[in-house]
């Protein structure tokens, strides 16, 4: 039977004189999760859901392994570190169908039960994630992506690609709740939903993932909660603050292509001037009443601050709020976006990068006006740059002989300064330090380039952004 | 000389047209806001304005050409 447990986790024994074998599986509060140190945690479930698909987990694992019985207890509320989050007991016959079955389970749970595990980190802020990704692709049907594996310029390696990308939704407004159902739908690996506010009654004639019922509540969670049920192979986090400059790069780091949802321009600036920094690329759409404009910060490509190098304040444009919006306008802009995205991933030809795209639904008139770098733009400094690669890494693994081709090349070290980085005991190369946390493309050597960090996880990330000259060392120097 | 101008956004709300044929002695793009600006009351200055020409932004201090198609871009916040 799957229990979920405010209070502490406490599983009483099973006396069952048939079972040769019980194991049990103990997940418990961890440090650290993706580089960062967590301080504790809070798990919140989807209530009866939860119950639901978990009984379901445990009676399928009983079928498919052939042991005798299955239980599992997860906690829910606060959890320090080191507490015990959820409980697994498999007892059957023999050990072997034990292990197995137990850690199907733990797979199983992590990507179809929903609930939500939010992460208090040390630097003060915190996150809700849905534990997904499912590996195996269990439950998956195999045939989800077959129409758009399909298409010459999807493929199996562009599904891949779309797999290994993880998308940042600001704003989960008009625009965001139109973009993210297809987001979901397309595979993208990972989306992270920003979003400060709640849902309100007049939000609902053009956000319409959201139902009436939910009003009140928070819109990243709403919209976190659909991505889910959409899509349990989505890894999905929802951040309840407003992008604003000191958080931006933050967010920026965890993800390859950004999506601006928002609707005030000092959000908008504030992302264009992030995305340039962290060389990820930004789709940005705005709607006026029956018009809607969209726009593709590339790295490399004029930004938005080269459009406008006064940067207007809100009060001198009308948002939704105050100029009006017919429902459909953000739902075709927020499609439109999504379009660009999976254009910039899939490396296809098109892209809003040198234009901006305005439309009328009234009349149709749609008409796309060439941008082009500023000579003197403050943040992009208006330098003509070759379009970088789609987003794809290379790797390698470091055998102690380094390859010829190597010899000429820089290792840049993107360890934080507190890990004391240095060169490593192999290194005979040119070698710097820039810490992942403050990476700028700009401050990079010339040349080709070796991505190097403690476990090879930050590396192979910034070297898919910096594009062709990179590599990403395998494993990273601890594994040297 | 003739010029063809698009509105687009709160431009369009205040010209209540999308499009125009105007003529003019304007000599810069800037010049041809602000007479424009007059004519029909916008709302915005023309530092808050961008302009393009035949499918290219351009500066307010370009000069116009006879026969060009010049459209006013005003910024947008919606979402």
């Amino acid at each position: 039977m799957f229990v979920l447990s405010v209070d502490p986790i406490a599983l009483p024994d099973r006396p069952d004189h048939a079972s040769g074998a019980a194991v049990v599986f103990e997940g418990r509060v961890r440090v650290e999760n993706e580089g960062r140190e967590v301080l504790a945690l809070e798990y919140e479930a989807f209530g009866e859901m939860a119950r639901t698909e978990g009984d379901r987990v445990l009676a399928e694992a009983v079928e498919r392994f052939g042991v005798r019985s299955a239980e599992c207890v997860h906690r829910t509320g606060r959890l320090e570190l080191g507490e015990l989050a959820v409980l697994v007991r498999v007892m059957a016959g023999h050990r072997r169908e034990a292990f197995e079955a137990c850690a199907w389970i733990m797979d199983q749970l992590k990507a179809r039960v929903p609930i939500w595990k939010k992460e208090f980190y040390v630097e003060g802020d915190s996150g809700w994630i849905h534990p997904a990704p499912v590996k195996a692709g269990f439950r998956l049907d195999a045939s989800r992506y077959t129409r758009q594996v399909r298409l010459p310029e999807v493929g199996r390696e562009g599904q891949q690609r779309l797999a290994e990308t993880r998308v940042l939704l600001v704003g989960a407004g008009g625009l965001g709740s139109a973009a993210l159902p297809y987001l979901a739908a397309a595979g993208f690996g990972q989306i992270d939903i920003v979003d400060p506010d709640r849902l309100e009654a007049s939000n609902l004639h053009r956000q319409t993932i959201y139902a009436e019922q939910d009003i009140g509540r928070r819109k990243a969670r709403l919209a976190a909660e659909l991505v889910a049920r959409l899509n349990p192979g989505v890894r999905v986090r929802a951040f309840e603050e407003r992008v604003d400059a000191l958080n931006a790069s933050g967010r920026l780091a965890d993800c390859d292509i950004v999506l601006d949802g928002t609707d005030s321009l000092e959000a908008k600036f504030v992302l264009n001037d992030a995305a340039v920094r962290a060389g990820r690329p930004l789709v940005q759409a705005s709607l006026h009443q029956f018009e809607g404009q969209i726009l593709v910060v590339a790295p490399g490509g004029p930004c938005l601050r080269c459009l406008w190098p006064e940067e207007p304040t809100d009060g001198c444009v009308g948002t939704c709020e105050e100029a009006g919006v017919l429902g459909v306008l953000p739902g075709l802009f927020g499609i439109l976006q999504v379009n660009e995205a999976l254009k910039i991933v899939l490396g296809m030809p098109g892209v809003l990068r040198d234009h901006l795209l305005l439309a009328d639904l009234r009349t149709y008139e749609t008409v796309q006006i060439r941008r082009r770098h500023r000579v003197d733009c403050p943040i992009c400094s208006g330098k003509e740059r070759p379009a970088p690669e789609p987003l794809t890494v290379r790797e390698v693994a470091w055998d102690r002989q380094i390859p010829h081709q190597f010899e000429s090349w820089h290792v840049v070290d993107v360890r934080e300064r507190d890990e004391n980085p240095a060169p490593p005991a192999f290194c005979y190369l040119t070698w710097c330090n820039l810490p992942a946390s403050q990476f700028d493309v700009r401050e990079l050597p010339e040349g080709e380039l070796l991505l190097v960090c403690s476990r090879g996880f930050r590396s192979r990330r910034l070297a898919a952004q910096i594009g062709a000259r990179a590599w990403s060392l395998k494993g990273g120097v601890d594994s040297g | 000389m003739n010029l063809t101008i698009r509105y687009f956004a709160s431009l369009r709300e205040q010209r209540g047209l999308n499009e125009e044929t105007w003529s003019t002695s304007a000599s810069t793009l800037g010049e041809l806001y602000e007479e424009l600006r007059q004519k029909h009351g916008f709302t915005l200055g023309s530092e808050l304005v961008r302009p393009a020409v035949d499918g290219e932004f351009a500066e307010m201090t370009d000069p116009v050409a006879d026969g060009a198609e010049v459209v006013f871009v005003p910024p947008v916040a919606g979402g």
